[in-house]
């Protein structure tokens, strides 16, 4: 398990908390003007020694924070160096130490504030599309059932493209593999939903997105690598579940996907750990990894699986291992492109639960800096964006090192301050969504848990750093929603240069195709 | 009009988290087990009592409560590791959400087994001090009373079945009465099969975020009895 989140997970030991807390004292107290300043003219003259790299990139590695606003990576990197006994607000994530940095806008042809599918389609095929659509154009109506329509409306993607070269290509993700996120790159719908047979409406001949991934491929040509969740896509309803086996599979079609992948790619298929820790990248030709029914676990629950998922910086190594290993058996060097997908962090935001979404973005920035230090910033394009924010805030107007899942003390203080209401609250919280309460693992909770937005209780003695507790909310939703403002965009590498400035989110796929010379 | 059928499935369920989970004895087997149950909830002091009825069917690894109307229920899973997985049901409409492990974590919908199984865990039980035997349905039956913090219980057992036939909680503010009715013949309203439940509509509850603004999916912001995702409706 990535160390830096294991603090999280657990109940965090006294004496971590006071190492916490002479840390910070300690860094306020060898602060001075001084050292602002040196600080500020060391940065200035690490950004003089910055030189585009106008080379043309060998590979790219486009990670994607599915719902990773700016205050996400914010409260994260605090979150980060705060579970590490370091200072963290000065803490950077690894994909915060990528020297060029872009704002992308996020909206999509048809929404202000847009959904995973629209903004996905813009990074890879750089055209943007309606809501719930995928590398398809905006011609093509929500739930088109003609697959007529879909094939005359289609997008090529970054990833077909590169096929198309003869590059080795894959795909990682901790959501099912066919969510909306993954599928942009294989899959051309006009609806993110239909991920198996089972989801299409009657009368439907577009195909589900879990088949496209086989039969979009001609026979021994299929993506490189396919890991995620989202077993029962693949698997026919006649069969059960190796790891739940009250569950079964959602196709209704008969068709076993999983032995098609192996069958026509001549790929390797595994489902658990010990199997995933078994496969030699020097001996695999390709790599379909399913690891869960649906999506994968959240990182802070990923340890309570029984029979054990790699960590998406556990694939994203894998990936890269094995991407090397084909585009060099490919004779002459072709490269490859690989999409890394932190999915779950807009999942635990939909749920109100910054907890979760915090850590799982920790754990995607792990996989940040195994790509970094897998690949050389010469020959390698690293792209870190997000699809989309969520409304997620920082209040004010903690002090310096007050813990960012705490409730604000001001400067100088150690008890909450108290708002308007003589209550205090949270650094965190939400626009809209489900709101606070506390919810005890394991313990007497009510059935139906009421939607409670706004100020409803005193949390003068709740726990808010703990993994269960749901930060409050104004409007009340049963989920959070997605955040209309820019996402930032952060790369190093090949053409990096060019992610300046604010710029439309289907400029990305652009960068990409230019740097690869596609 | 879904309240009642929420309420009185709910209050079902709350029977079966009365207090915080106890130290494990050693693990009862649950035969299977077909029932109707009556469930009258009261305000204090008692001038409008509601009550409904509703069913459950306990297997050893599956637990499956449907409020009376059929309009909703749930069906609670384990497997041979002591997972638990959970889906809501809507019977009549062939659909469902469903819950993994991490999901019932994140929204702190989990439950013990035994209480998923007996409606009051053995070892609760156990705090409470024996008061007479009685006969229920042609099972022997062992009175049970006591108070357990600020609720006071009364308590009657089937130790064969290893059920509660009744169970009566008086809150300050509330009383909450659980009743065995009937057990249910072949002829009666049946469990939802494991083939039923794969030709439903079964959306994961992690997805939900993601589909409210679908027309299709309507439902679901309509499902208020579906745990960490209520809707407002009322």
């Amino acid at each position: 398990m990535n160390t830096r989140i294991q603090f999280a997970i657990k109940p965090v030991a006294a004496a971590l908390v006071v190492a916490f807390y002479m840390n910070a004292a300690l860094a306020a107290e060898t602060e001075t003007a001084a050292t602002w300043y040196e600080a500020g003219q060391a940065a200035l003259k690490e950004a003089k020694g910055l030189h585009p790299n106008e080379r043309r990139a060998k590979n790219v590695i486009l990670f994607l924070g599915d719902g990773m606003g700016v205050s996400t990576v914010t409260a994260s990197r605090i979150l980060d160096g705060q579970l590490q006994g370091k200072d963290g607000e000065k803490n950077s994530l690894y994909m915060e130490k990528l020297p060029y940095v872009a704002l992308s806008k996020t909206y999509s042809a048809n929404q202000q504030t847009s959904d995973s599918a629209p903004t996905m389609t813009a990074i890879v095929t750089g055209v943007k599309t309606n809501d719930g659509e995928l590398s398809v154009d905006q011609a093509v109506a929500r739930e088109e059932r003609d697959n007529a329509v879909i094939q005359a409306h289609k997008l090529t993607t970054i990833l077909e493209l590169g096929k198309a070269r003869g590059m080795a290509t894959g795909v990682v993700t901790t959501t099912r593999a066919t969510h909306a996120t993954p599928a942009a790159l294989y899959a051309h719908t006009s609806e993110r939903d239909w991920e198996a047979d089972s989801n299409l409406p009657a009368g439907a001949t577009v195909k589900d997105i879990a088949a496209q991934s086989v039969d979009n491929f001609a026979p021994n040509d299929g993506m490189d690598v396919l890991m995620g969740g989202g077993r029962t896509y693949f698997m026919p309803n006649t069969q059960f579940d190796p790891e739940y086996p009250a569950t079964r599979g959602r196709r209704k079609d008969g068709r076993d996907l999983i032995a098609e992948w192996q069958n026509k790619f001549g790929c390797a298929y595994v489902w658990n750990k010990t199997q995933f820790d078994a496969i030699d990248p020097a001996n695999t030709r390709c790599l379909l990894g399913l690891f869960e029914p649906s999506h994968m676990h959240y990182e802070a629950d990923r340890a309570n699986d029984a029979v054990g998922e790699p960590s998406v910086a556990e694939m994203t190594a894998k990936a890269i291992d094995l991407l090397s290993k084909k585009a060099k058996g490919k004779g002459d060097d072709k490269g490859f492109f690989l999409m890394v997908e932190g999915g779950r962090i807009d999942h635990a935001h939909h749920a109100g639960n910054a907890y979760r979404a915090l850590t799982d973005t920790i754990a995607m920035d792990e996989a940040v800096r195994v790509a970094m230090e897998k690949t050389d910033p010469k020959d390698t394009l690293i792209i870190v964006t997000a699809d989309h924010s969520h409304t997620f805030t920082i209040a004010g107007y903690p002090k310096r090192g007050n813990p960012i899942l705490g409730k604000v003390v001001n400067p100088g203080q150690t008890a909450p301050v108290k708002a308007a209401d003589g209550m205090p609250y949270t650094t965190l919280s939400y626009a809209n969504g489900p709101g606070y309460h506390v919810l005890p693992v394991g313990g007497d909770t009510v059935y139906s848990q009421p939607i409670k937005a706004g100020r409803v209780a005193d949390m003068s003695n709740v726990d808010t750093e703990d993994q269960g507790f749901h930060q409050e909310a104004l409007v009340p939703l049963s989920s959070e929603t997605h955040a209309g403002e820019d996402v930032a965009i952060f790369a190093n590498g090949p053409k990096a240069h060019l992610l300046h400035g604010v710029q439309e989110q289907n400029y990305i796929f652009h960068v990409m195709k230019d740097a690869l010379g596609l | 009009m879904k309240h009642h059928h929420v309420f009185t499935l709910g209050a079902a369920l709350a029977l079966s988290s009365l207090a915080a989970v106890l130290p494990a004895l050693a693990a009862p087997t649950y035969e299977d087990l077909a029932a109707r149950f009556n469930t009258t909830t009261c305000a204090l002091p008692c001038t409008a009592p509601q009550s409904g009825d509703w069913y459950l069917w306990r297997g050893e690894n599956r637990v499956e409560v449907r409020a009376g109307s059929g309009e909703v229920g749930e069906i609670w899973r384990r497997d041979g590791k002591g997972r638990v997985d959970f889906v809501y049901v809507e019977p009549a409409h062939k659909r469902g959400i469903e819950y993994n492990a991490s999901d019932l974590r994140i929204i702190g919908h989990t439950r013990s087994w035994d209480r998923l199984a007996s409606l009051i865990p053995p070892a609760e039980l156990e705090k409470l001090s024996p008061a007479g035997e009685t006969e229920v349905l042609g099972h022997k039956a062992q009175r049970y009373s006591g108070k357990l913090g600020q609720r006071t219980l009364e308590v009657v057992w089937l130790p064969d079945l290893q059920i509660a036939a009744r169970v009566s909680v008086t809150y300050p503010d509330r009383q909450v009465t659980t009743e065995l009715k009937g057990f249910l013949g072949k002829d009666d309203v049946a469990a939802t099969s494991d083939d039923a439940l794969a030709a439903y509509q079964l959306v994961d509850f992690s997805d939900l975020g993601d589909m409210e603004t679908k027309p299709s999916m309507a439902w679901v912001k309509e499902a208020v009895a579906a745990p960490g995702h209520e809707g407002h409706t009322h």
